[in-house]
């Protein structure tokens, strides 16, 4: 564990995103602390406050874990540290069904 | 505990108003000179039983009902007419009910009155009157039992599901460890969630409820041809950072603590004793604090996200929609914060700094919320504005 101030967060311990709790810029580490996990992940792209970023490589239809369980998947693959949102991952439920 | 004022049926009151309550759309005028008239007084406009399915007369006699037996309702002033009574809306069958529980109550009919201001003149004595007997009542002692709040979560955003609803959910294990009663909502946003929500259900029959509750919701989004992600998440909640409507909904359930969950209510529906009930109904911020107020809620907490909410100081979402429920209003994000401060009642913020935990934040809020109850004016509560009354009809209209 290091004494270094976190700036972003694991949720739970099945999450494969963290939560920025600040703004983050291209660059910069981002510092994720969660229960007994710590880890500091470059990052290629800003991430703003309350916004996602990958913890892993997520390939393209991976199933993304927030909060312990599934929000969506990938549409294309991720890479670690990169920006997750509406641009690279999807919802699954509601989903209007074709006619 | 807090100070109250208990009501001849057992029920706690927070506020002590008086209702008028005019059963038929064709007497909102009659009802409406009346309030502007008496001091002391709420009224509950029916927007429009004609035209409307037999169900959704039902949910508007429920609602309407349910505002009258809440605890923070001290007397019921029922304006109707024969001539626009209908099997689900009878204005003499509502006050009958009414005065079984003991609370007083006065019923005007506009065609016995002898005419348009006959009408108002004899309403305003009758509700001068009951104002007059509600201001007897003296604050005492209540528990935590005696309490019933409801909540909904609102222009969310990351915070919501990490500091602002997780506060929320662990004072409801407090209040309903303590016997008291908790309500939350929003079915649309449980859709993702629900599986998690079905193994805290006390039983396979209640189970069963909050499935068939959320398959409705996502048929009928369905069948009108719409894809819910197109409408929800919202674009605020987008601009702040939820992506999908399961990781909404898996941030909005967090409000909702960890007790079992006694049952699911319809809109407006009062339930069979205490406990934590998830009612199935409609997000609307105008909507949901008036079924929550009909169901006995007290006190109404919104918990916002706020992070797509307009720089400055933001307008809220809903002024007094809970009619005779105060609307409180709190926030897990520091900068909702500091921008609403003008209207925000409470705020859990140093959670996401890291400053301070869930647990000692919701001691925190439950202090807050008896002082409310206690008769402390929640900030919004003190601007003089009442947004229109929204029942939750769901059928279609002819």
């Amino acid at each position: 564990m290091s004494d270094k101030k976190h700036n972003a967060i694991l949720i739970d311990p099945k999450d494969n995103i963290a939560v920025a709790i600040e703004n983050l810029k291209k660059d910069q580490k981002a510092i994720v602390k969660g229960v007994d996990y710590y880890e500091e992940i470059p990052l290629v792209q800003d991430i703003p406050f309350g916004h996602k970023l990958a913890l892993t490589v997520l390939q393209e239809n991976k199933e993304i874990i927030k909060y312990g369980e599934v929000i969506g998947v990938a549409m294309q693959n991720i890479e670690k540290g990169e920006y997750v949102h509406d641009h690279n991952i999807k919802g699954i439920r509601g989903k209007r069904q074709a006619n | 505990m807090f100070l109250g004022y208990k009501r001849p049926d057992g029920k706690a009151g927070i506020r002590n108003h008086v209702l008028i309550l005019p059963v038929h759309r064709m007497v909102n005028s009659v009802a409406m000179q009346v309030e502007k008239m008496v001091r002391g007084t709420k009224i509950s406009i029916t927007t429009g039983e004609v035209g409307r399915s037999s169900k959704d007369r039902e949910t508007i006699a429920r609602t309407l009902l349910g505002l009258a037996l809440n605890g923070n309702v001290a007397g019921v002033l029922v304006v109707g007419d024969n001539r626009y009574s209908c099997k689900e809306l009878n204005h003499e069958e509502m006050a009958e009910i009414i005065n079984s529980t003991g609370k007083p109550v006065e019923l005007l009919d506009i065609t016995e009155s002898g005419g348009y201001y006959n009408a108002i003149t004899s309403g305003a004595r009758k509700a001068h009157k009951l104002v007059l007997e509600a201001s007897y009542y003296r604050r005492e002692p209540c528990e935590l039992k005696d309490l019933t709040l409801g909540v909904k979560c609102g222009t969310s955003d990351p915070t919501s599901g990490v500091a602002g609803n997780p506060v929320v959910g662990k004072a409801f294990d407090l209040l309903v460890k303590a016997g008291g009663t908790a309500f939350f909502s929003e079915t649309t946003e449980i859709i993702g969630a629900e599986d998690k929500l079905a193994k805290r259900c006390v039983n396979e029959k209640v189970q069963e409820k909050l499935l068939a509750a959320v398959s409705q919701i996502e048929a009928k989004a369905k069948a009108t041809g719409e894809d819910i992600r197109n409408i929800n998440p919202i674009p605020e909640n987008i601009k702040a950072g939820i992506t999908t409507l399961e990781e909404k909904s898996l941030g909005a359930i967090t409000k909702s603590g960890s007790m079992p969950i006694r049952d699911v209510l319809k809109y407006g529906e009062r339930p069979p004793g205490q406990g934590l009930y998830f009612i199935d109904g409609w997000m609307s911020s105008l909507s949901l604090p008036l079924g929550m107020a009909a169901a006995g809620a007290n006190l109404f907490m919104y918990q916002l996200g706020g992070q797509g909410m307009p720089d400055l100081a933001p307008p809220m979402p809903a002024y007094s929609a809970g009619l005779i429920t105060p609307m409180m209003y709190l926030t897990g994000n520091p900068r909702t914060c500091l921008k609403a401060e003008e209207f925000v009642d409470f705020c859990s913020g140093d959670i996401m700094e890291g400053k301070s935990s869930i647990e000692e934040m919701a001691e925190k809020l439950m202090e807050s919320i008896l002082k409310l109850a206690s008769g402390t004016w929640t900030k919004t509560e003190i601007i003089n504005l009442q947004d229109p009354v929204e029942f939750y009809l769901q059928d279609p209209c002819f």
